[in-house]
């Protein structure tokens, strides 16, 4: 026989044997006791009460009313011993659930886990707690916007890889978002302002309670506040300086992109966009090979300077591990091997142009007038260069490309007849090749009627061969006693002819010039020549004359400087300057 | 060294995601989580969850209400919260990562 107990748990009431009893108190105060420090001690133990009611009720029923020594005991066992509750999280202390959730700081990696390249998308993905289908579909869009494929690289190069679980850890943390960009400025600066409240109270406290504090510790703790403030401010500054970099880096990629795109540059004295760029460089160069050398080449030379420029700005703004040496001396190396190719591709460039040499053909031109007409063929070629103002050298053109590099010269004729002729110049690796690609330029004389010369103001390079700075010279050789009447568009062609009056290529245009022995007159410009001194015999021009540098400084050191200069500036070798 | 121990420390690591995934499928009484939970083998004692349930209430990842029940007193009817819902899927992405790295180390070669 037992004396039996009446007990209320969990709102319900149960018979209970003594010693039965006796146990499931000791269980309960044991477990207040465990409880009464945690966080809803009261709850939980109410909770327990709850479910072991629930537990006594399944064993009483009918039949059986009482609750025995074995039944407390094997409820026990299902709901276990009280060191079982303990929670591994409470024994830590003041940590609460939130911090355990939330504290990891967040930080930037590529993901590889989940990786279809690099795992950038992934990472950004985790970074901004986003479906990585979401991020992908961004860089997707970017590459068909042209900026994705840099963007994408720049962020593998930057980005460190997850590789601990710490840091796949680190890799979803808080989210990060403006406003908390924003609580993160907000709490450095409230941490200033504590600092600031801190130090005030000390000051006071130690100015009025404790007076006999030495002063020694007063001053550190100044130099203690002065140094943390500081170093308040330093974040700040270098976070300034982090979104600095990341936008200068990118600006500066944006403008190559854009300037890729629909920007221009200076070449030949014109302008040209990107496109025309590569274009030119594939005239340059030697073959594709060649031509992605020297693109590779500047793209690395570009581009690894610029991603440590913004990784360096991402580094300061997310806190990223210092740049592994592997990947910093990538990048060095990079920039090395860029400039290395662009050096090579240089030279090679350099040995193409090496050589020179020239072919010429002349051409015997009937005329039975004592009058030839020169002009130029006024085609849509002539139109476009035109609209460029004729400074520009350059121009592509259908089947090729179109220089506007064609010079013109009259000079006696030692004979009766007239003679025109071409002088084809060029570069190469070796004098076969100069006068191989001299060769393969197009250049075309017309000759509509007897009395009239048609100059094209251009050659034409065809495709596929290269420019090694092809030039067409031609001299006109006129006999004694011939005129001639230069047009007025022959002023793009003209190029330094002697004549008695010793006037410029630009006034000789638009007048009729007629061969005498002392070299070409002009025959209805007087108005302009009266007022001028006579002609200088000796500038009677050479039969062999060409024109070249000696001779012109020879007439520098003779009679018109004024001249020769304008006429080096205008129709002179300008494309050198370039090369 | 204590082997089972050790499992019930492994155990005890996922309890709460499960806590959470089972609430997210319905809401539930103490005694319910319970049962899913013995049925799985996640828990050998019952005594584990309450602390447990108290706590991811107090971190507002649950919340519950009283319900009456046919017999004896109400019960609390366990549901998961806004919040909760975001920390189940936290934790299931840390889950997902675990299993991958757990069998990437594991893994025979």
């Amino acid at each position: 026989m037992n004396k039996t107990l009446n007990i209320n748990l969990g709102g319900l009431i149960f018979h209970i044997d003594e010693d039965a009893y006796h146990t499931l108190e000791r269980y309960l105060t044991t477990l207040k006791r465990q409880f009464s420090k945690a966080e809803g001690g009261e709850e939980i133990i109410r909770d327990i009460e709850v479910r072991i009611a629930e537990l006594f009720r399944e064993r009483t029923g009918k039949v059986k009313e009482v609750i025995s020594s074995a039944d407390v005991e094997e409820v026990i066992a299902i709901m276990g011993k009280p060191e079982d509750y303990l929670d591994p999280e409470e024994d830590t202390g003041s940590k609460s659930y939130e911090d355990t959730f939330y504290t990891p700081k967040k930080r930037i990696f590529r993901d590889p886990d989940d990786r279809i390249l690099g795992g950038v998308a992934s990472g950004l993905a985790a970074y901004f707690n986003i479906d990585p289908l979401w991020m992908r579909l961004l860089i997707i869009v970017l590459v068909f916007s042209g900026f994705g494929v840099l963007f994408y690289l720049v962020l593998w190069l930057v980005v460190p890889k997850a590789n601990t679980t710490a840091e796949k850890l680190q890799m979803r943390g808080e989210t990060v978002n403006i406003s908390n960009i924003e609580k993160s400025i907000r709490d450095e600066m409230s941490g200033l302002g504590k600092n600031v409240k801190d130090f005030t109270r000390r000051a006071s406290e130690y100015d009025y309670k404790r007076p006999t504090r030495q002063a020694g510790d007063f001053l550190r703790e100044v130099a203690d506040f002065v140094i943390r403030a500081l170093k308040l401010i330093l974040r700040f500054i270098l976070k300034l300086i982090g979104f600095f970099f990341i936008f200068i880096g990118f600006i500066v990629l944006f403008a190559l992109v854009a300037a890729l795109f629909t920007g221009s540059f200076h070449l030949m004295g014109s302008n040209y966009g990107f496109s025309d760029l590569f274009e030119f460089i594939s005239l340059v160069t030697v073959s594709s090979a060649h031509f992605n050398l020297v693109l590779i080449g500047t793209a690395l030379l570009i581009l690894a300077p610029l991603t440590l420029i913004i990784y360096l700005g991402v580094r300061i703004i997310f806190k990223l591990d210092r740049l592994g040496s592997p990947v910093r001396n990538g990048l060095i190396l990079a920039a090395i091997v860029g400039f290395i190719m662009v050096l090579i591709a240089g030279i090679r460039i350099g040995v193409e142009f090496d050589d020179r040499s020239f072919y010429t053909t002349e051409k015997i031109i009937e005329n039975p007038d004592d009058l030839m007409n020169l002009h130029i063929q006024k085609d849509q070629v002539y139109h476009l260069f035109e609209e460029d103002g004729f400074a520009a050298g350059w121009m592509q053109v259908e089947n090729g490309n179109a220089f506007s590099k064609v010079y013109f010269d009259i000079e006696p004729s030692s004979d009766s007849i007239m003679r025109l002729k071409t002088k084809v110049m060029a570069r190469g690796g070796n004098r076969r090749i100069a006068r191989n690609n001299a060769e393969s330029i197009v250049y075309e004389v017309e000759q509509p009627q007897s009395n009239e010369l048609r100059f094209s103001s251009y050659y034409l390079l065809p495709d596929e061969v290269p420019f090694r700075d092809q030039e067409v010279f031609m001299v006109l050789y006129l006999p004694v006693g011939k005129s001639v009447y230069l047009g007025q568009d022959m002023v793009d062609i003209i190029y330094d002819i002697q004549n008695v009056g010793n006037m410029w290529d630009f006034d000789m245009i638009d007048h009729t010039w007629k061969m005498t022995d002392e070299g070409l007159e002009c025959m209805d410009c007087r108005k302009t020549l009266e007022p001028e001194e006579p002609a200088n015999p000796t500038q009677a021009p050479d039969p062999s004359h060409e024109p070249d540098t000696t001779e012109i400084e020879q007439m520098q050191a003779l009679a018109a400087p004024t001249k020769t200069m304008y006429q080096s500036t205008l129709t002179g070798h300008r494309f050198y300057s370039i090369l | 060294m204590n082997i089972e121990n050790t499992k019930a420390q492994m155990r005890k690591g996922v309890l709460e995601l499960c806590i959470l995934a089972l609430l997210e499928r319905e809401d539930a009484y103490a005694s319910d989580i319970i049962e899913h939970l013995k049925q799985a083998k996640m828990i050998v004692v019952e005594g584990t969850l309450y602390p447990l349930l108290t706590r991811l209430k107090n971190a507002d990842l649950l919340s519950y209400r009283w319900e009456e029940s046919k017999s004896g007193p109400p019960r609390k009817y366990y549901s998961l919260t806004d919040k909760g819902g975001s920390v189940l899927n936290e934790l299931h992405t840390t889950w997902n990562d675990l299993v991958q790295a757990v069998e990437k180390t594991t893994k025979t070669k």
